[in-house]
């Protein structure tokens, strides 16, 4: 039985619903653990509070986390993490899922058995997230940030997320960052969650979605940060390929020459030193599949 | 006797008027008012305003109606209301794109179509209707204000436009049967690429709507829309025309009507907990993901378990506080190849019916997707058995008795549309898909004789030849097991076979093939839609253009459609 854990879930007041009707029950019926801290972080920065019932449910107490400004997927839980301060390990939970009741203990029973595991990845239902592990030894090259145990040292030490992603794709990044830090990252099956995204359930599919278009220009920005003016040149021929409406490409590019402005291009020498010693795991191949599936191409 | 409604016709020239109004008068037809003109929009506009009964009905010069085309208008006037309910349609229309799966839906003969349509029980709502015939609802329109925009004008794009026009108003567009029609015209083809929109419509949709791609019945017109992806949520005024003026539309149309129960039936043994665990769960997210859109009561039928097994089960449905659970007995134990029709039985005879009420039958170690689930007050009528997609999925599970698999390895998902490919053999539709009214199932679960279907296959082919079924594009339902396993009983169920064809050779000396017929047509259509840009087919449509070969053809049509068959069967060899 583990004492406690602090879960953030970046969210917006139209998906409350989801939140108070799918995540927070399937937290309350959590097996072994005696309490969960649940931060709902307002990345839209408006005023409103977004949870206005019982702060306490069960094992659960409901808080809400507010920067005052619209933030991206990674500056939300960076700024949570600074707020709160979470150790040894926080959850990072997606809105739109209902955990199976022992995903939290498989979760930190698996980090708490493997020395240096910076990432924890639970396994998504019913569709299992494609992309490869090791069985063994639950080794992947990335985890999805659907629903994943960091530990707090090594997100303290990366600084935790890139904000210059936005949305999408960083949680890539955050898994090859560890990797390149001589951490590990896990792939955890028996801890569950169920993930009714968007993709295989309610988008439409005449319609381009925003996340579409981050998870195409953030496919490309990681292409160019790991590998350069290669690399990026390399992701645009794989985007031309994929079937986009007239102007989107070029959307993705204009924005992907933007973001290429703002970052520091010395940081980016390091990672791509230590890129021959993990050419097993940062790989664009495994991760091109991701990127392929989340633009709606199967 | 005053008609309800006014016919009105667009034509090109004053003289095509006369000759039409003449036709009608022939054909004791109601008299058209013609226009001269080629403007649709302001045409539209006109017919609106000046409408001087509650509907009227707009016709291209070269649609020609049905004799009872009065009975058929005011048939379709009265599903369009049951259905959407009266002050709630705009426009009803004999084809079109479906807003559920975005398919084409076409009840209209033209030279493009061949088959001749089966007539369905209620109008499909429609993100874009043909403009050959339409219903229109001129007294709400008026009542919302519907008006096409007046920066349009000719014949291009504005049957797509109304339909956005009256959404954007909060009415429905629809697709009904009963508004058949022959259109002689040939249509406009490929004029939907990009190269070809008119700019005042490019315009048009770059203003009002996010979206790059828009599907009509002649394909999609794609627009080169630019997006600032980093303006804030709710401050670009343009919205996805799919999901934010067409669904929400419906779902508050369809919120509005009698609330559906959904019946969730699974038989079980007793054994495999955590399986039984597996679908309760899955009842969970679904209640909380469909809530508010139907009710749901869940059915655990006991068949030949023991007392012990049996208070396990209580003490499990005990700990879903939160779901209606109900535990009852089959009313006969039965075999794994008649759960279905034993579970129905034990349910008709608990008295569980009621008008709008369902059941949904999950065959053992299945589970529901809870993603279906707000959308079925839309998909679910009382004269239907509805048909989601099924996804199989390979698993394995460990002793842990968990209720999560070990292993999942995501397999093929079923389309829905197959359910009609029984007659060839294939037994692609397992149970779990299937949602059936009550009275559906009262109907249909005796045989001719008033006996019961002793098994799940023959019920089910009896449901397909007999009832309408319409299927969607959701996955219904999880289909479970062990791919190796399947395969063995998959060779087991081969042997029985033989009961499916005593079935078929029955039904077809009954005389009811023609309803699976059209459904497996219809379950052909993209392909039907590939093989015609093959060469073969180019081939055989050119041959069949001589008059003395077609005539052959036509004497030979009782064997037409084996050969039709045989030939898309064979085609991916080609």
């Amino acid at each position: 039985m583990y004492d406690s854990i602090t879960v953030f879930c970046s969210v917006s007041a139209s998906e409350m619903e989801t939140v108070k009707s799918w995540l927070i029950p399937s937290l309350m019926l959590q097996k072994g653990i005696s309490a969960i801290e649940l931060f709902l972080i307002n990345y839209t920065g408006k005023n409103d509070r977004l949870y206005a019932d019982d702060a306490r449910r069960g094992i659960v107490s409901v808080h809400d986390i507010n920067k005052g400004t619209p933030c991206g997927f990674g500056e939300a839980h960076n700024y949570a993490f600074a707020t709160v301060n979470p150790s040894p390990c926080f959850l990072i939970v997606n809105p739109d899922v209902y955990m199976h009741e022992y995903c939290i203990h498989e979760l930190m029973s698996a980090m708490a058995q493997n020395g240096r595991a910076a990432i924890v990845e639970a396994r998504q239902l019913p569709y299992e997230h494609p992309k490869g592990y090791d069985e063994k030894t639950g080794e992947t090259p990335w985890a999805s940030g659907c629903c994943i145990l960091v530990d707090s040292v090594f997100f303290r030490e990366e600084r935790g997320f890139d904000e210059l992603f936005w949305m999408y794709v960083e949680d890539v990044d955050l898994s090859w960052r560890a990797w390149l830090s001589g951490y590990r990252v896990l792939y955890h099956p028996p801890a569950a969650v169920y993930h009714f995204t968007g993709h295989y359930f309610s988008y439409n599919r005449y319609r381009y979605y925003t996340e579409y278009f981050w998870s195409a220009r953030n496919f490309i920005y990681i292409m160019y940060k790991y590998w350069g003016r290669r690399g990026m040149r390399r992701g645009i021929q794989i985007l031309n390929r994929l079937e986009y409406a007239p102007g989107y490409i070029r959307e993705v590019i204009a924005s992907v020459k933007e973001v290429k402005r703002k970052v520091d291009r010395r940081s980016l020498k390091g990672y791509r030193r230590n890129l021959k010693h993990h050419r097993d795991r940062i790989l664009i191949s495994d991760f091109n599949v991701y990127n392929k599936i989340s633009s709606g191409e199967q | 006797m005053k008609e309800n409604f006014a016919i009105y016709i667009l034509c090109a020239d004053e003289e095509g008027g006369r000759k039409k109004e003449a036709l009608f008068a022939e054909l004791g037809l109601p008299a058209p008012r013609v226009r001269a003109g080629t403007d649709y929009y302001a045409f539209i506009n006109s017919v609106i305003a000046g409408c001087p009964a509650e509907y009227a009905l707009i016709c291209h010069d070269d649609v020609v109606v049905p004799a009872n085309i009065r009975d058929q208008v005011t048939c379709s006037i009265a599903k369009a209301d049951a259905e959407f309910g009266a002050d709630n349609w705009a426009f009803m229309g004999n084809a079109g794109i479906d807003s559920i799966n975005y398919r084409p839906l076409r009840f209209v003969k033209d030279p493009e179509e061949g088959p001749l349509p089966w007539n369905n029980i209620r109008p499909y709502p429609a993100v874009h209707l043909d403009g050959n015939l339409l219903l229109v609802n001129a007294g709400n329109c008026k009542k919302r204000g519907f008006a096409m925009p007046s920066e349009l004008t000719g014949a291009y794009g504005y049957d797509l436009v109304l339909v956005m026009e009256s959404y954007m108003k909060g009415l429905v567009c629809g697709i009904d049967s009963s508004l058949f029609a022959i259109h002689e015209g040939a249509g406009e083809g490929e004029a939907c690429g990009s190269g070809r929109i008119e700019a005042g419509l490019l315009d048009y949709l770059k203003k009002r709507f996010i979206n790059h791609s828009f599907i009509t019945l002649r394909g999609l017109i794609s627009i080169d829309n630019t997006i600032d992806y980093l303006i804030r949520i709710g401050t670009d005024p343009r919205k996805c025309f799919y999901t934010h003026w067409v669904q929400p539309t419906l779902a508050e149309i369809y919120s509005r009507k009698e609330r559906k129960k959904v019946h969730l039936v699974t038989v079980t043994d007793g054994l495999r907990y955590e399986r039984i665990r597996r679908f309760l769960d899955s009842v969970r997210i679904a209640a909380a993901i469909g809530a508010g859109a139907v009710d749901i009561a869940v059915h655990l039928i006991l068949n030949g378990v023991d007392p012990d097994a049996r208070e396990g089960i209580s003490a499990m449905a005990a700990e879903y506080k939160d779901l209606p659970i109900r535990i009852g007995v089959a009313a006969q134990q039965c075999e794994k190849d008649a759960e279905l029709v034993s579970a129905f039985e034990t349910m008709l005879q608990d008295n569980i019916d009621g008008t709008e009420c369902y059941y949904w039958f999950v065959r053992r170690d299945d589970f529901v997707m809870p993603s279906i689930f707000p959308f079925l007050p839309q998909i679910l009528h009382e004269r239907m058995v509805t048909a989601g997609d099924i996804q199989f999925f390979d698993e394995r599970w460990d002793d842990s008795g968990r209720s999560v698999p070990s292993l999942v390895r995501r397999c093929e998902r079923l389309d829905s549309r197959a359910y009609c490919t029984t007659l060839v053999g294939k037994q692609n539709m397992p149970a779990s898909g299937l949602i059936y009214p009550v009275r559906l199932i009262k109907e249909f679960l005796y045989d001719e004789n008033g006996a019961i279907s002793r098994y799940d296959d023959l019920f089910l082919m009896r449901i397909a030849f007999r009832a309408t079924v319409d299927t969607v594009p959701f996955v219904a339902a999880g289909m479970c097991g062990n791919l190796d396993q399947d395969r063995a009983d998959g060779m087991k169920a081969a042997r029985e076979s033989f009961r499916q064809a005593t079935a078929v050779s029955r039904f077809i000396k009954a005389g009811i093939m023609r309803k699976i017929e059209y459904d497996y047509m219809n379950f052909l259509h993209d392909d039907m839609e590939k093989a015609r840009q093959s060469i073969p087919y180019q081939f055989m449509e050119a041959l069949m253009k001589k008059k003395w070969l077609y005539s052959s053809f036509e004497k030979m049509k009782p064997l037409a459609m084996p050969v039709l068959r045989f030939f898309f069967k064979i085609k991916d060899r080609w």
